[in-house]
């Protein structure tokens, strides 16, 4: 059994956090881009503000190299990595060294994609990657504590993800059924009152509360507050 | 060996793969580094090495026995082996430990011993390391990335496996654990040494805690956990003495753990290594560990010291100043390649500038005769060129006392500098031992 202090956890769930942030983000991210060679347009100012970001780019081209690539940019993708890889480093007895290089080898692909040409097959490599230390962690760590923390955290950003953006929206309902069923499987804490919002969610999404209505906002706000960590 | 040499950026790439990185402290930013690594190993013959695991084994068993008698009887300065003034006026001596017996009597688990060969084929001791050595997790993966590299070059060479370091160190800390999990204290992630902390960690099955993560309740050692407090039975912890209790010693540490010397003192838990080592690790201290041989193990030593001088004696004061230009002089005080000066590299008035210091303060400082030490071949490039390289040699003292087959090998990337530390600037070796 691995035995997890506070901080530990704190890291776990975020790590979880991070790598879906950085996963889902760069999806979306490829989507875009492949939609722009057609169009020559992308509503990177809607984004900002689906995400609650500040719009400091210039124009679409300066959105997509800061917005992915600019380390310098606390909101990119590149911040998010780093955090996502700064949060793997420190729980390498945990994850493992071979499972943490993938995360390493995300933020290279992803530093060597900056400036580059071919934007869209260096987000795939990272992508890779991530989907390797997902694989890999899930066989590597043991410990169903852990590992459930983990997907937590991947659980909230996807959930939060789709609720800001649209982007898979349609996947909510089975993601929160899985985030569900994690929930009680790990030893976090959690505040009642967003835990019973999100058990009133999961109701109307199985049918079960067709009178009940909760807006998407409280609903983000439930699964953004959940855990006290 | 060739085909080892022409991988020498896969192998460089696969360090960086696994965050293999130090970090160092400049201009009050934290930066990590990929710690450049080169791959012609050190190759040390069987019959060498034999002599090298005896020396060291001696010399890190004398060490010990130093230990324990300086902070129980000090038998050593009542028979005039070692003055006083060298044990209490070190900054490495508490006299918080004072009267401490650690868990087995043991005080230093982890020695990392620094050894160079000299021209004469002789090793030579350079200092000792028995506070917090670090260093060897990086031979350590250097090793397993060569063998997926190059696996024909360890076929064809007879080369002692060193990837046991961590079962021998988690044996270590089994031997001396007073009953609770295995733990090893980080300051945190921006330590110089973090990589090594977490992968030890991770080699040993040792719960990787940070400071916030540790408490002492009664006397013992707890491990926070979420499932509620483990009690600890052996911290191998990397953090320096005077940061380790906020209550004992330095009050305004905020990373260390308050009243853990008393848990340490009531015999509850292990500390690895135990803290006032620094006392035996001393560059002035260094002088007389041939005599701290003889006078516990009635041996004579097998490994030498280079040759030393102490200013504290007369007449040592009287060769320093003579020869000061070709000598090389340490601060005592100063680790990690700092404090080191060359008087070949200093100005008629810089010299005489340190003549007057060292009068000023004999206690300081000591002298050596600069060690013409055999080169080492790097690659550079697509050259090979020859640099000046070190090795620090692992002993871990548990149920017995045992060399690891293996080692740092730390070259100067500089081909002027004798200085081989990562903090200046240096890269590393693997270090193999021959099995025959």
């Amino acid at each position: 059994m691995d035995f997890i202090s506070l901080s530990k956890s704190n890291r776990l769930f975020w790590l979880g956090r991070y790598y879906e942030r950085v996963a889902l983000s760069l999806q979306y991210m490829m989507n875009c881009y492949d939609v722009m060679i057609d169009t020559n347009s992308f509503d990177y100012e809607g984004y900002c503000r689906q995400q609650g970001i500040p719009n400091i780019y210039q124009d679409v081209e300066d959105f997509f190299q800061r917005y992915i690539f600019d380390m310098e940019n606390p909101n990119s993708i590149r911040s998010a990595a780093e955090l996502m890889l700064g949060n793997g480093m420190v729980l390498r007895e945990s994850i493992g060294s071979s499972t943490l290089a993938y995360l390493q080898m995300a933020v290279y692909a992803l530093d060597e994609g900056a400036g580059g040409e071919a934007t869209g097959l260096q987000m795939l490599e990272v992508l890779d990657n991530i989907m390797a230390f997902r694989g890999s962690y899930d066989d590597f760590i043991a410990d169903d504590n852990v590992r459930n923390i983990i997907k937590c955290g991947a659980s909230v950003e996807c959930i939060s993800f789709a609720l800001r953006t649209g982007y898979r929206e349609e996947n909510v309902p089975e993601e929160l059924r899985k985030f569900i069923k994690r929930i009680t499987r790990t030893k976090l804490q959690t505040s009642a009152l967003a835990l019973q919002s999100i058990l009133r969610q999961e109701r109307i999404y199985d049918g079960k509360n067709t009178d009940d209505v909760l807006s998407k906002d409280d609903f983000l706000q439930a699964v953004e507050n959940l855990f006290l960590v | 060996m060739k085909e080892l040499l022409l991988h020498k950026e896969e192998i460089n790439r696969q360090m960086a793969r696994y965050g293999v990185k130090f970090g160092i402290y400049k201009n009050g930013t934290f930066k990590e580094r990929l710690f450049p690594f080169d791959p012609i190993p050190r190759v040390i013959n069987h019959e060498d090495y034999q002599l090298l695991e005896k020396g060291l084994i001696q010399r890190v068993t004398a060490l010990n026995c130093f230990l324990r008698d300086i902070y129980s009887q000090k038998q050593i300065i009542k028979d005039g082996v070692v003055p006083e003034e060298f044990v209490y006026r070190s900054p490495g001596y508490l006299a918080q430990c004072e009267g401490i017996m650690p868990s087995k009597g043991i005080y230093s688990h982890i020695s990392g011993i620094d050894l160079v060969l000299g021209k004469d084929k002789q090793w030579y001791i350079l200092e000792d390391n028995l506070r917090i050595p670090s260093g060897a997790s990086y031979p350590l993966i250097a090793r397993s990335l060569c063998r997926r590299c190059s696996p024909d070059t360890f076929r064809n060479n007879h080369v002692l496996d060193n990837r046991n370091y961590g079962q021998l160190l988690k044996e270590t800390m089994d031997y001396v654990n007073t009953g609770g999990i295995n733990v090893i204290f980080t300051p945190g992630r921006y330590n110089a040494a973090y990589f090594e902390h977490s992968f030890l960690a991770e080699q040993t099955g040792a719960v990787l805690a940070e400071p916030g993560d540790l408490l002492v309740s009664n006397d013992y050692l707890y491990y926070r956990g979420n499932h509620g407090t483990v009690k600890v039975g052996a911290l191998y912890r990397r953090i320096s003495d005077e940061y380790m209790d906020p209550l004992c010693f330095e009050a305004e540490s905020l990373i260390g753990i308050p009243n853990i010397m008393e848990a340490y003192r009531a015999g509850n838990v292990a500390l690895i290594n135990a803290p006032g080592n620094g006392v035996a690790d001393d560059k002035g201290i260094y002088y007389f560990v041939p005599r701290m041989i003889h006078y516990y193990l009635a041996e004579e030593p097998i490994l030498q010291n280079a040759p030393t001088f102490l200013p504290f004696y007369q007449e040592d004061m009287d060769y320093t100043l003579a020869n000061i230009d070709h000598l090389v002089i340490k601060d005592v005080a100063e680790a990690g390649g700092y404090g080191v000066i060359f008087g070949r590299d200093l100005t008629k008035d810089k010299l005489e500038e340190l003549k007057k210091t060292i009068q000023a303060e004999p206690r300081r400082f000591i002298s050596q005769e600069v060690i013409d030490f055999q080169d080492l071949d790097i690659v550079e490039g697509k050259d090979v060129v020859a640099r000046k390289a070190d090795l620090r040699a692992f002993v871990l003292a548990g149920e017995t006392v045992r060399v690891w087959p293996s080692g740092l090998t730390r070259f100067s990337r500089n081909p002027d500098s004798f200085v081989v530390n990562s903090s200046q600037g240096g890269g590393f070796k693997d270090t193999w031992i021959l099995s025959h």
